[in-house]
């Protein structure tokens, strides 16, 4: 009897196999057609066992990812909590790699390098356990960090090339922490093109062409058109871009006809700033 | 002295149907008296828990957390009863010597595994169904609440425009309520469907449930990754005859759960056609056709 079961289980994988000779290329089709939808995760390296631990790997394996990169979230917030920024760094490496369309994990990521981790490290009075091989200074090791934060947001937008947010904050990072108004420039032009970037990107891709060297004109050119279309409307002109294009007109030597009238504080603000004399019995001088 | 029922009147569709069903119906409740549905306490508690975190969350992430902490533990319920429930079936009908009596009846063995198939997958369905039911609501909820909260916020700021402000909301919307989670829902009641068609072929030649449930965990686990390692091992053996051939074997003998790994990218908004949830139904159905025939192939003369 035993023997008739083993003959039979042999020739029901025999079955299976068979069967699987009419499965498999449908199933191949299928697969592909989801991995050009994006409907497939990337499969995960082998390598990751050793960043995230063989159970938490093993977990991915059974489809779910996500369940796993909130772990790594809690282990994040635990190595946050420790200011241990390495460790830190490694949970948000995991959470990418688990869900790179999760645009504000990447966020998050890179807000904890270039902000926490490098004023963190500036500041600290234990600084020096973490310096770089070579003798560094504070500032070396709180630009290292502004630094690793930018590449974070730079590999963000390579997985999401459509997300105008993550170009919107790349570009913010890059401008206001990284000092290079040029690729500031370029990432809030992608930030215009793409869905889900602010209405400030217009005007602060105008602000950071202004301070990239040799593109003051075009700037120039960019800053007065929008100028021009909010005044044709009859609205106001926001005054950042009056001052950013008053600047402008400095450095071009811009003829004086050709300026732009200087910008008058709006009749809410006057009456503001009257109250506040009245009160405080201070002259108002406007 | 009473005519024997002609056998043709027993083989009639309506009483197949209608034995499966009473066979189906009976699982369902041997089931449910195994308490499987505590689960859902547990799953309430764990999104009542998902949606009180807060991690340095933005609202987006916060909506997200719910949505796959709960998919993700439907998925995991819906894996785990499909090897463990339906693993206990036969070997428990065996026990308690109701196999006997069923087959005895006018019951055939193809009545008896499609009427167990159909208990455990309408167990599983049911249960999907309270939970994709339960969470929804709760997203629901704290959706609107968390839009509620990020409008006063924006348009309180003075410094977005109403575009601006219908921007920020829509990203949040978008990790809401919507039609992916049903998606994602049955993505997952896929993948439990061939589970448990494959379980039961296991089972029917198969010497304890024990067996069973480590062989079926077993495939489970190698059937999310055989392809892709052995492309991989071909790719660092090229040339090697020997590997290609074991992994096209394991292929065609293996399912490939990969298929029905959506649930993710779904969850996140990433739009599917009808087409491609159409495929996966009929790969899932393929599956379980084919199990259940060989299933019957090892049961219909298996002795006890």
């Amino acid at each position: 009897m035993r023997g008739k079961l083993w003959r039979k289980t042999g020739l029901a994988l025999l079955l299976v196999a068979l069967c699987g000779l009419l499965r498999v290329p449908f199933e191949d089709r299928l697969q592909t057609r989801l991995e050009a939808d994006q409907l497939l995760p990337t499969p995960l390296g082998v390598g990751m066992i050793d960043q995230m631990g063989q159970s938490a790997f093993l977990a991915t394996l059974g489809g779910t990812r996500a369940l796993v990169a909130i772990y790594m979230s809690l282990l994040a917030y635990d190595h946050w909590e420790q200011q241990d920024w390495g460790g830190v760094e490694n949970a948000f490496d995991v959470i990418y790699k688990l869900q790179p369309n999760d645009i504000q994990a990447w966020i998050l990521g890179a807000w904890h390098q270039h902000t926490n981790a490098s004023v963190n490290m500036e500041q600290r009075h234990d600084w020096r356990e973490w310096k770089l091989p070579h003798e560094a200074t504070r500032e070396e090791v709180r630009d290292r960090y502004i630094a690793k934060g930018i590449g974070i947001l730079g590999d963000a937008v390579r997985n999401n090339p459509e997300s105008g947010k993550l170009y919107q904050e790349y570009a913010w990072t890059l401008w206001k922490k990284g000092g290079d108004a040029c690729a500031a420039a370029e990432a809030y032009k992608h930030a215009i093109e793409h869905p889900g970037s602010l209405g400030f990107t217009v005007r602060f891709y105008g602000y950071t062409l202004a301070e990239c060297p040799g593109r003051e004109r075009e700037a120039y050119d960019y800053l007065l058109k929008l100028y021009r279309e909010v005044k044709e409307r009859g609205s106001r002109p926001v005054p950042s871009v009056v001052v950013a294009l008053k600047k402008l007109e400095n450095t071009l030597d811009v003829p004086f006809l050709l300026r732009i009238p200087e910008l008058e504080p709006d009749e809410a603000l006057k009456r503001s700033l009257e109250q506040d004399s009245v009160d405080s019995g201070l002259p108002w001088l406007p | 002295m009473s005519e024997p029922l002609a056998p043709i009147k027993t083989m009639s569709p309506g009483l197949i149907l209608g034995r499966v069903w009473t066979l189906a119906a009976s699982t369902f409740t041997q089931l449910v008296r195994m308490r499987s549905f505590y689960f859902i306490l547990l799953f309430a508690l764990l999104i009542a828990a998902a949606s009180n975190l807060n991690l340095l969350f933005s609202p987006e992430q916060k909506l997200r957390v719910i949505k796959n902490t709960s998919l993700g533990a439907m998925s995991m319920f819906a894996w785990l009863f499909a090897i463990v429930a339906t693993a206990m079936l036969i070997p428990r009908d065996l026990e308690d010597r109701t196999l006997y009596t069923i087959l005895a009846k006018p019951v055939s063995r193809f009545e008896y595994l499609l009427g167990k198939l159909c208990g455990v997958l309408l167990t599983i369905a049911l249960a999907l169904g309270a939970m994709l039911i339960l969470f929804s609501v709760v997203l629901w909820f704290r959706e609107a609440g968390i839009v509620a909260e990020q409008r006063q916020v924006l348009e309180s700021s003075g410094r977005f425009s109403e575009q601006d402000v219908a921007s920020e909301l829509a990203l949040i919307t978008r990790q809401g309520v919507g039609w992916n989670l049903l998606f994602a829902t049955w993505a997952i009641f896929l993948k439990s469907a061939v589970l448990v068609a494959m379980t039961i072929l296991i089972s029917t030649f198969a010497s304890s449930s024990l067996f069973t449930i480590i062989v079926g965990a077993t495939v489970f686990l190698i059937g999310h990754f055989h392809k892709l390692a052995f492309q991989s091992l071909s790719a660092e053996m090229e040339g090697n005859t020997l590997v290609a051939v074991l992994g096209k074997i394991i292929g065609l003998v293996i399912p490939d759960f990969r298929t029905f790994n959506v649930v993710d990218m779904v969850a996140a908004g990433v739009p599917i056609s009808a087409g491609v949830m159409t495929s996966m139904g009929v790969l899932a159905l393929f599956y379980v056709v084919t199990y259940s025939l060989i299933s019957l192939f090892l049961f219909f003369d298996k002795e006890f």
